[in-house]
């Protein structure tokens, strides 16, 4: 073991980071050589005097802000996740809403009775209700009836259709 | 250990969304990560900026955090590249490897700024011949002397060798006794 060895290890001895069989030769060395005892009282109190410099105390809105930063994160990083489904959603509902409107439009008509005998047919909008198309059927349905019992009221016979076998047929009077 | 593994039940359980457990590590590891990044830059706020930033990254990276090396290592690796990037923006300074960094002159009379006010303490001496340490040599001196780390530990924050953080380590302590040494003798 020589002076050169013990200079480059000097350092780490201060510092503990050797082994005990190196610490130990250390040791025993410095406890000789003076230039070396030298060399390690000044790198040790140099490294000593570092502690002169403290610690600095955080200022006491860094936690704070630290913990806002962090919310900040988590709501952006909540709105990157909702803001895509948000418009997803907006889209399909629109399309959706725009295909049934096209579809539907026109197509539902609402037959009222306007004036006594007329029927009139109605284009308008929005769903028709099951209830108001039966009635509205029966307003139709009724109204040829009473059509053709007034039309019979004014036929005085009825038709003879003649076969080719002389035969005879009639549909009968009809009267009122 | 018992340190070790609190942090790693803490990180589980902000992987799990809960907060509270992310305050907890603010609260634990904020004023190391503060002081490491002051003392390197020595500037307070510039050390706010960045122990926010620390701590964001952190967040950040919880969902994907695997424990493979101590959680305080983790958060001063982050610590270091960011102070190095700042210390890039402020100064434009090129970070020089262990091979090719070269020692600066001891700072004489006239430019050194702790002689320019006389009789200045030892602690603004102290500091003066720290911030005078080249970047590399500073963080490893930081981290070890101030902040407890062994040079493993330094190594792996640094992304060096052990041998590496030794021969630094021997620099920087000879630079400083040089340093500090001279000064105590100007300012006597």
């Amino acid at each position: 073991m020589n002076c050169e060895w013990v200079r480059e290890n000097i350092s780490a001895y201060i510092d503990s980071e050797l082994t005990e069989s190196r610490k130990k030769m250390i040791d025993s060395h410095l406890s000789v050589c003076s230039g070396c005892k030298a060399e390690f009282a000044r790198l040790l109190t140099a490294w000593d005097a570092l502690k002169l410099w403290e610690d600095k105390q955080p200022p006491l809105y860094l936690k704070e802000a630290i913990l806002k930063g962090i919310k900040r994160e988590r709501s952006s990083k909540l709105l990157r996740i909702l803001l895509p489904v948000a418009a997803l959603l907006i889209i399909t509902f629109s399309i959706v809403l725009f295909y049934d409107e096209t579809n539907h439009y026109d197509k539902k008509t609402l037959i009222s009775e306007k004036t006594k005998g007329e029927i009139s047919i109605q284009t308008t909008k929005g769903d028709l209700d099951e209830d108001e198309i039966i009635a509205n059927l029966q307003i139709i349905e009724e109204k040829d009836f009473f059509d053709s019992i007034e039309m019979l009221k004014n036929i005085d016979y009825l038709p003879v259709i003649e076969n080719h076998d002389d035969k005879k047929s009639s549909m009968g009077y009809f009267s009122a | 250990m018992e340190d070790i593994d609190i942090d790693f039940k803490l990180m589980d359980r902000v992987k799990k969304g809960d907060e509270s457990a992310f305050e907890e590590i603010v609260s634990r590891h904020y004023h190391s990560v503060y002081n490491l990044a002051n003392r390197f830059l020595y500037s307070t706020s510039e050390a706010e900026d960045i122990t926010q930033e620390v701590f964001l990254r952190v967040f950040r990276a919880s969902k994907s955090y695997t424990p493979t090396a101590k959680f305080s290592t983790w958060l001063y690796t982050i610590t270091k590249n960011l102070c190095f990037n700042e210390l890039r923006k402020l100064r434009s300074v090129q970070i020089l490897s262990i091979e090719d960094e070269m020692l600066p002159e001891i700072p004489s009379k006239s430019d050194n700024p702790a002689l320019k006010l006389e009789k200045e303490e030892m602690k603004t001496k102290v500091r003066e011949a720290v911030m005078a340490l080249p970047a590399n040599l500073r963080i490893a001196v930081l981290l070890l002397k101030y902040h407890g780390r062994s040079y493993e530990e330094v190594a792996q924050i640094l992304g060096c060798t052990v041998n590496a953080v030794k021969l630094r380590i021997h620099r920087a302590k000879d630079f400083l006794a040089k340093s500090i040494g001279y000064l105590s003798e100007e300012t006597k």
